[in-house]
């Protein structure tokens, strides 16, 4: 009740001084210098110097002084846009004048007096001085800087410019103060040259403790997981005390050598996770519960693990020398181990080259709950990057159902014919005299037993298109990684499908150039079989998997699951079943649209319009027709995806091609090849010529290998040439038979 | 050839210009995306206000020319005055980069705090990174409800491709949902030179009664 009586007063308080303004605002408009980057700075990094009622009141004067000033813009001679502006700045003056926030200093000549006292207590590591100068003269104005307290050595030196004489508000930012008290000293530096000093104590408050144990669904025990921690006081994330670092495995991956993630610093232990609505931040592997001292104030933590939990958001306060423990157990909202599908992540980049990396990877992978996380040591034509220990079934790292399983991206190049994947290798396979070469590579994976494929290809980049117009039409390539990031990218992809070449879908990560590990995940159908990697890699050879970034996804034709091959000598009925579903309460999953994608068209759709629908279905039947490719894809609310591997019709003597857009298709082929073929003459040009600079080593192999490429490319040329004429032309006289 | 003293200041960013095009492509990792600035949009719609925060990410030669647009002296560094004064030139820029429509009727946007620029520990003119944060503010309209529509047109930097990300977020127990958002990252990569959209639907809008 008194409270409330307060605010009242206050309130009255700050309307009657605000009309006051008003009036002062029609004869003296001109504008109170730099107001709107300090009130703008004291709601964005210092709410906590105002209680619930100063903040909202400032954040709302805050929105209409910008309402004003741009009203004043559009009309400078808008005598009431400037009245109004003025009347908002003086109001906002007077809420400061409230605040038992302020650090009051009044100078004189030569001396300085504070009210009310020479010190004051910060909440927590980052803080800020809110001062009231007052000199001789009737001027306002408005400071902000920053003070780095972890900068001064044995003296803090804290200086405040002063602009103009009268009142000036400066709003000094202090980030790292160390702990108790900081004997500081404030130098003020007058518009005439000189500098009068206050000894000034700046005191953080004790700490307080937060203990925190997260849970498996499954078992009950403590799990790893990713967790979000913010201090509320400034909003920045504290890294939890147990948190994984990662950053010498990463290679320290920074921004300036990744260009496209939209969080930077992606290198080290603090995951950038792109993920849709509230998830969106920055997260820490936390393996284990842990126990750390915190600044006081309220603390918002989030805690995710994978796409099948139902992610946790919970806010508390952590009181100065108290103790708060929780204890969470993020619900499983769907367990896809159930029904024969475990998760996979087919492009992950990091070092192990000990137990402890494996142990820190492993943690981070069972966090984002993937199950198979294959992890690529990556080369270019000159080195190589996040070295492994070995390859092999020996150098898996197995942790009850959560695999680590080595594998490769390389070669890898960048202007000419993109990134090349090798899962489930027994050796790394790397030799730069045939760099160009990637059939070479995809011979020794398939030798080797694994399997070889494209890194990508849902956004085409590095060029990639050229080296899949000479391979996929070999027989060499079974898989293309479709999605990455945000972006499901299916038109190469549906190129090589209308083609009739059968190719698996993954998704990949990326990181550390991704986000995180498992923000879009291949899942692969093991069945009723016990779950081991070599199951894995066996389905997902089969094809027998969907990628996806939220909903789930469940697509058959008659008995046939994705990658199957259904073969038929005559026309008859197939019967489609697809289902998509998703909990709305995980951000993303509850689907919102089902398709049915035959020869790379929709055929059948369904849309919801309900979020909080968690399950569209598709059952009918279609004619099989000449053959064909299908599909299911599912798009999930806030952007999200899932698309199924292809289930293949096949008629006898048959292709399940897109018979009649094949000529179409294979002139964009025939496109990339000319572009291979572009490059390579413009390298022998450049080498014949002299003109290939002595550290152009790539083109120069380049130029040794170009001859082998060519054959490559005539190879393919022929390979499509035979399809166009001889394949279609045969196929065109039993289509019209039939 | 001798080039003059008064000449040597101008010549400096050309030829970061000339080395920066010309680095050898193979030692940079996942250089083709460059050509993109990311366009990284929050959303939060609420009762009285609707928040808009938006990060754009400049890359390599995208940043490069921001930065040589920011360093005025051409001294190859930039200072906050430096980078006050491009803020500036770009306010208008900033205040007419986005339009937001709510069922087909349009919302006036203002901005909500001062423009900032982080440049992740390199102020130098080089190629690298750096982020221009953006706020903005609508009041929510009295019509908003359930089902009602909101897009928003993004015509910032929009001749140079963009990837995207939209969030939305409801606040005050509203829920909002991202329907759709506009990328370039695909196979034809073609700017635009025209508003991209992001779209995003109320679903729930409780009655305060």
């Amino acid at each position: 009740m008194k409270a409330n009586r307060f605010s009242v007063l206050i309130l009255l308080l700050t309307t009657i001084v605000g009309c006051i303004g008003c009036e002062r605002g029609i004869t003296n408009k001109q504008l109170v210098p730099g107001i709107m980057e300090l009130t703008g700075t004291l709601i964005q990094r210092h709410p906590y110097l105002f209680n619930s009622e100063e903040l909202s009141d400032l954040d709302e004067l805050n929105r209409q002084l910008r309402e004003a000033v741009a009203q004043g813009k559009k009309d400078t001679t808008n005598s009431l846009a400037i009245e109004r502006q003025a009347n908002i700045e003086n109001r906002i003056i007077a809420l400061l004048e409230q605040s038992d926030s302020v650090i009051r200093v009044t100078l004189t000549e030569d001396e300085v007096s504070v009210m009310p006292d020479s010190s004051i207590t910060v909440p927590g590591e980052s803080g800020a001085l809110l001062l009231r100068i007052e000199s001789k003269g009737d001027q306002k104005n408005c400071i902000t800087s920053e003070y780095n307290m972890a900068n001064g050595d044995r003296y803090q030196l804290i200086n405040v410019n002063l602009e103009s004489d009268g009142v000036t508000w400066a709003l000094i930012n202090l980030v790292r103060i160390p702990p108790d008290e900081n004997k500081t000293i404030l130098l003020f530096n007058t518009k005439n040259g000189k500098t009068i000093k206050l000894p000034f104590a700046i005191i953080r408050q004790k700490l307080g403790r937060l203990k925190v144990s997260i849970l498996s669904d499954d078992t009950g025990q403590p799990a790893p997981a990713m967790v979000r921690l913010i201090w509320k006081t400034n909003g920045q994330d504290q890294m939890p005390s147990n948190a994984i670092e990662l950053g010498e495995q990463l290679e320290h991956i920074k921004s300036d050598t990744t260009k496209y993630i939209p969080l930077a610093d992606n290198g080290d232990g603090r995951r950038p996770a792109f993920l849709p609505g509230r998830l969106l931040g920055h997260y820490w592997t936390v393996p284990a519960p842990f126990d750390m001292a915190l600044s006081p104030g309220e603390w918002e933590i989030t805690i995710r693990r994978g796409v099948e939990h139902i992610p946790i958001f919970d806010t508390f306060t952590v009181e100065s020398g108290q103790t708060v423990e929780k204890t969470y157990q993020p619900k499983r909202w769907v367990d896809m181990r159930k029904y024969g599908w475990y998760s996979g992540d087919t492009h992950v980049h990091c070092r192990i080259l000990s137990d402890m990396d494996a142990k820190r990877l492993m943690a981070y992978v069972q966090a984002e709950d993937i199950h198979v996380a294959n992890i690529l040591m990556m080369g270019n034509f000159r080195r190589t990057y996040f070295e492994q220990r070995g390859f092999g079934k020996e150098y898996r790292v197995i942790d009850g159902d959560y695999i680590l399983a080595p594998g490769q991206e390389e070669p890898r190049t960048f202007a000419t014919l993109g990134h090349f994947i090798g899962l489930n290798l027994t050796d790394f396979v790397r030799n730069t005299d045939y760099y160009f070469l990637y059939d070479i590579f995809a011979d020794i994976i398939h030798e080797q037993g694994g399997l070889a494929g494209y890194a990508h290809a849902n956004s085409g980049a590095f060029r990639v298109a050229r080296d899949m117009s000479m391979n996929i039409p070999k027989g060499k390539i079974d898989f293309l990684e479709i999605f990455q990031g945000m972006y499901l990218g299916t038109n190469l992809y549906f190129d090589y499908l209308n083609l009739g070449f059968k190719l698996t879908a993954t998704a990949g990560s990326d990181i550390p150039w991704g986000h995180t590990i498992g923000d879009v995940r291949v899942y692969a159908f093991t069945g009723d079989q016990p779950f081991t990697a070599d199951a894995w890699f066996e389905a997902f050879e089969k094809g027998r998997t969907f990628v996806t970034n939220g909903p789930m996804l469940e697509f058959y034709v008659d008995d046939a699951l994705p990658g199957d091959e259904i073969e038929l000598t005559d026309n008859r009925k197939l019967h489609v079943k697809a289902r998509a579903w998703g909990s709305p309460e995980r951000i993303g999953a509850a689907p919102k649209k089902l398709e049915i994608i035959r020869h790379g068209e929709v055929i059948r759709s369904i849309n919801s319009s309900d979020p909080n629908q968690e399950e569209l279905a598709l059952d009918f039947e279609i004619d099989s027709e000449f053959g064909f490719w299908i599909t299911a894809r599912a798009e999930g609310y806030e952007g999200t995806h899932a698309l199924s591997s292809p289930i293949y019709v096949v008629r006898k003597g048959l292709r399940f091609w897109k018979f009649d857009e094949i000529d179409e298709i294979i002139d964009r082929t025939n496109l990339a090849l000319d572009q291979v073929e572009q490059f390579v003459e413009e390298t022998r040009k450049r080498s014949a010529e002299n003109k290939l600079l002595a550290d152009d080593l790539e083109y120069k192999q380049l130029d040794v290998l170009s001859a082998e490429l060519l054959k490559r490319v005539d190879t393919a040329r022929e390979i499509y040439r035979k399809l166009k004429e001889e394949t279609a032309e045969k196929e065109k006289q039993i289509r019209n038979q039939r | 050839m001798n080039i003059s003293k008064k000449r040597l200041p101008l010549l400096i960013p050309i030829i970061i210009l000339f080395f920066s095009l010309n680095i050898n492509s193979v030692i940079l990792a996942h250089e083709v995306l460059k050509k993109y600035i990311h366009h990284n949009i929050v959303m939060y719609v609420g009762r009285n206000n609707i928040d808009i925060e938006l990060s754009l990410e400049f890359y390599e030669k995208n940043s490069l020319m921001e930065r040589q647009r920011m360093d005025v002296n051409q001294d190859g560094k930039i200072t906050k005055n430096e980078i006050d004064k491009y803020l500036a030139s770009l306010s208008k820029q900033f205040e007419n980069g986005l339009n937001l429509t709510i069922d087909n009727r349009k919302v006036e946007l203002f901005t909500l705090y001062d423009p900032k620029i982080e440049f992740l520990k390199n102020n130098l003119v080089t190629p690298t990174t750096h982020i221009i944060r953006l706020t903005y503010f609508a009041r929510t309209p009295k019509s908003f409800a359930a089902k009602s529509k909101l897009v928003l047109e993004d015509y910032l930097w929009s001749s140079i491709p963009l990837i995207s990300r939209f969030n939305v977020i409801g606040k005050d127990s509203i829920h909002v949902v991202a329907a759709e958002s506009d990328s370039d990252l695909g196979l034809s990569s073609e700017s635009k030179k025209k508003g991209r959209l992001f779209i995003a639907t109320c679903t729930a809008f409780p009655n305060t009664q």
